[in-house]
């Protein structure tokens, strides 16, 4: 009686975890992808009105934005400075690969920063700045669907969690 | 004692509309119907072998 | 007082129909089948006795005792029918219930068939001429 009580509290707690974890996931996204603005924006600043080195941007930028969200500069910038003959947009990949492994990004916010590979130190300065409009502009969109992913989706991993965990123990039961 | 089925039964009744509701909030409607059909199999076939129980036992009651 | 057990089953049940026909219709009708099911199974062990003490009875009157089993048969499908048809009938479906009502008329008119053209012969036999 005792065992089946405990085993009850397990499943419900256990995918009840699961599903708050979820809602969590999809709350922690919406403040990556600002945080991910707000350093592009330093980043941007750095480039065009300091003229600062892309290698020394980039540690700047690092320093200046919370995990997770500087792993992508963090790699880049020791990409660069490690001097083994990568270009800047391979070094940006790379960071983006840390990135991914750290964050709750999705495949649509990444491909979006993937784009700046191309773009990265390659041109002048006015291009750099349109571009960085660009992507800013982007990744805003991609925050108002996640927002709206938030209002939608928060309840459902919240509560989807205990309600499986329930239904789960009344048929084993 | 078979009492205790009645209660299963509504149990999964009541977190099925639950669940419903909450993907139906979520705008996944077609996944909110899917759940119910899938819920609505799944109680059938606990609720068949109680019928093929009930027929047993009424066929030896009534030599039918 | 297997009677009370019995009255606060069916108001528990009742409630939770009605919460349950609320959202989801299908899954109040699968209670209330799973409901009828388990009151009568649990009540078919005192029917059992009930019908042990009537065939003893016509044991001891003598009567065929064909016409006791005819009675019986007749009975189960009575309430097979009954149990059927209401629960159509609560779920809105008041064509199936009267069908299901409907056949097992027939199929008790089958039954009595026999019983009846006994009773037939033995007026015949009655009757002087």
């Amino acid at each position: 009686m005792l065992l089946k009580t405990l085993g009850i509290t397990l499943i419900i707690a256990g995918c009840g975890s699961w599903g708050l974890l979820g809602a969590r996931r999809i709350d922690k996204r919406v403040a990556q992808i600002k945080d991910l603005r707000m350093a592009l924006g330093f980043l941007e600043k750095e480039i065009t009105y300091i003229h600062t080195p892309l290698s020394r941007a980039l540690e700047r930028t690092a320093r200046f934005c919370g995990t997770p969200v500087s792993c992508l500069f963090t790699e880049s910038s020791k990409g660069l400075e490690a001097r083994e003959g990568i270009t800047a947009g391979e070094a940006w990949m790379k960071g983006l690969q840390a990135l991914k492994n750290n964050a709750e990004l999705k495949a649509a916010d990444l491909d979006i920063l993937s784009t700046a590979a191309l773009q990265l130190g390659m041109s002048d300065v006015g291009e750099q700045k349109k571009f960085f409009s660009l992507i800013q502009e982007e990744l805003q969109i991609q925050e108002e669907k996640a927002l709206q992913e938030v209002e939608s989706g928060r309840k459902l991993w919240a509560y989807g969690g205990f309600i499986v965990g329930a239904m789960i123990v009344l048929l084993l039961l | 004692m078979d009492v205790e089925i009645i209660f299963r039964i509504a149990g999964i009744g009541i977190l099925i509309s639950v669940l419903s509701i909450v993907l139906k909030q979520a705008n996944k409607e077609e996944q909110a119907e899917m759940l119910t059909l899938a819920g609505v199999v799944v109680v059938l076939i606990i609720v068949v072998q109680l019928m093929s129980q009930l027929f047993t036992v009424v066929r030896s009651v009534f030599n039918l | 007082m297997e009677i009370a057990q019995i009255v606060g089953l069916a108001l528990l049940t009742t409630i939770l129909l009605m919460i349950l026909r609320q959202e989801k219709p299908v899954m109040a009708v699968i209670l209330s089948i799973v409901f009828s099911i388990t009151i009568f199974i649990l009540m078919m062990s005192k029917m059992a006795s009930i019908i042990s003490v009537m065939q003893e009875l016509t044991n001891r009157v003598e009567i065929n005792y064909f016409f006791l089993a005819t009675v019986l048969k007749i009975l189960g499908v009575a309430y097979l029918g009954e149990f059927a048809a209401a629960i159509c009938q609560d779920a809105g479906e008041q064509a199936v219930a009267r069908k299901v009502e409907f056949a097992s008329k027939i199929i008790i008119a089958v039954m009595a068939l026999p019983i009846m053209i006994a009773i037939l012969e033995t007026l015949i036999d009655l009757m002087p001429g």
